[in-house]
């Protein structure tokens, strides 16, 4: 049987849960870029990434059973690649103690410094610059889609904490985008 | 921590909401609406700037995705390793032994394997759920088989899974000694072949 | 004999039996770690053999080839590894898969 790799999500997922190997890495294949893309941008480095997307995937697979809806398994492990990622985070250093009215420590990375050519490279510039925790908040709201209370769950912080720094990022982020409209 | 700093978070529009009100009311998704804000020109436009920096957060993870599509090979070995079906093994089926010192068994993955084997074999058709209903270990009881199926767009979808119910049936019969009462084959997805060529 | 040896012993019978197509590790997955499970030299035998007071336990996990039938090569891998054992040992024999 060959062409696996036209199946759907679903039944890639279904099959994983079963013990198909060569179903669950057509998954990994599939959405592995996507995960890693998501949690670089929530670490700030791809190092951490590729480190907690690997810990995601291996927990992915001993929990397969436990997803309600197969056909939903990008947006499953993107969760499970967050909690891995903040909790990496964490352990650099507890979110609580991120000040975010302080810039960034770390250097401003060359996609910031580069003048940017597109609205996309731009973004990624101010995102880059932004306090991390501020950051961390940002790319779980916008790009996760999770809620308060779930930013604040895998943060470690208060929900009103969390509306704070992200009404702080957004303050930054549309003003430093203002030119590109 | 006052996460609230009023003295420095003025209203947008003289609305009476700073950004961080219209940024909650957005993640609330509008409602229950508040025409101070919905009325107003600069809230709606900033209203309209938060989703689009949102809107490019996405597609900015999504670029980086497609401008790295590559998975690292030795990566993707690690995750390999550390994954196994042994969790994925079930119970033991007991088959029939000549002693009593000797236990002869086949597992439940073993089974579940065998079947979705058996309606991949089959042209066009992927298998996808594969469930055992009833006590696949109490010896005569009888067994429900049920399967989920993918075929390909345009199949004739009852001679298809006509032939998965009796390629599935027969392999049980030659590996296990369960009772089967049914084999029950649902065709729940469709999928194309990528180019349009024939199924191997 | 050891049971390191007797393990060692039995397994290229077990090979042997017609329709078996792989013997599979019988240690429960936490009892091996991740090197082992590459078979490398201190790999743990894949035939455990298990010993109690009162009596001796050979237990074998096999693949069976889809040509076979599963029953059949079950106890024909009982049958092998009963002669070279003895009556007196509980033989298990689990297929843990069907291969084409």
């Amino acid at each position: 049987m060959a062409g696996l790799d036209a199946a759907s999500d679903a039944l890639l997922a279904e099959r994983s849960a079963d013990g198909d190997t060569v179903a669950f890495g057509i998954l990994v294949r599939r959405h592995g870029p996507y995960l890693r893309a998501f949690a670089t941008r929530l670490t700030g480095s791809a190092a951490d990434a590729d480190d907690a997307v690997q810990e995601a995937l291996i927990a992915a697979w001993n929990q397969l059973s436990t997803l309600e809806d197969p056909a939903k398994v990008r947006t499953w492990m993107t969760s499970i690649v967050s909690r891995k990622s903040t909790d990496r985070l964490r352990r650099r250093k507890p979110s609580s103690e991120l000040d975010d009215q302080r810039p960034d420590t770390h250097e401003r990375g060359p996609e910031a410094r580069a003048i940017a050519t597109s609205q996309l490279d731009a973004l990624a510039g101010v995102l880059s610059a932004l306090p991390e925790g501020q950051r961390q908040c940002w790319v779980l709201k916008e790009v996760g889609g999770y809620s308060y209370e779930e930013i604040a769950d895998e943060l470690d912080l208060t929900p009103a904490i969390v509306r704070g720094r992200l009404a702080r990022a957004r303050a930054t982020v549309i003003s430093e985008m203002e030119v590109w409209r | 921590m006052d996460d609230h700093l009023t003295e420095e978070t003025p209203d947008i529009g003289g609305s009476g909401y700073t950004l961080e009100d219209l940024s909650e009311y957005l993640d609330r998704g509008r409602t229950p609406a508040i025409a101070a804000i919905d009325d107003n020109a600069e809230c709606q436009s900033v209203l309209a700037s938060l989703e689009r920096v949102g809107a490019l957060s996405r597609d900015l993870v999504a670029q980086d995705a497609a401008l790295n599509p590559a998975i690292d090979e030795s990566w993707l070995a690690s995750v390999f390793s550390s994954i196994t079906r042994e969790a994925k093994a079930g119970r033991d089926i007991p088959l029939s032994s000549p002693d009593p010192r000797t236990r002869l068994s086949i597992t439940e993955g073993a089974v579940r394997e065998l079947v979705r084997a058996a309606g991949d074999a089959i042209d066009g058709v992927f298998v996808g759920r594969c469930d055992l209903d009833g006590d696949p270990t109490e010896t005569g009881s009888g067994i429900r088989v049920g399967i989920s199926i993918s075929v390909v767009l345009g199949s004739a979808v009852h001679d298809v899974a006509e032939t998965v119910r009796q390629r599935v049936y027969s392999e049980l019969l030659t590996h296990t000694e369960l009772t089967i009462e049914a084999v029950d084959v649902t065709v729940t997805d469709v999928h194309v072949i990528a180019n349009g060529s024939a199924p191997e | 004999m050891s049971d390191l040896e007797l393990a060692a012993v039995l397994e290229p019978l077990v090979r042997g039996v017609a329709g078996v197509s792989t013997v599979y590790s019988s240690l429960p997955l936490l009892a091996q770690s991740a090197k082992q499970i590459t078979r490398g030299a201190d790999a743990p035998p894949l035939i455990a053999i298990d010993r109690s007071s009162t009596a001796v336990t050979v237990t074998i996990n096999v693949g069976v080839s889809g040509s076979a039938q599963a029953p059949a090569t079950a106890a024909a891998v009982a049958a092998a590894v009963r002669a070279a054992v003895g009556a007196d040992a509980e033989v298990v024999v689990r297929v843990s898969r069907v291969l084409d």
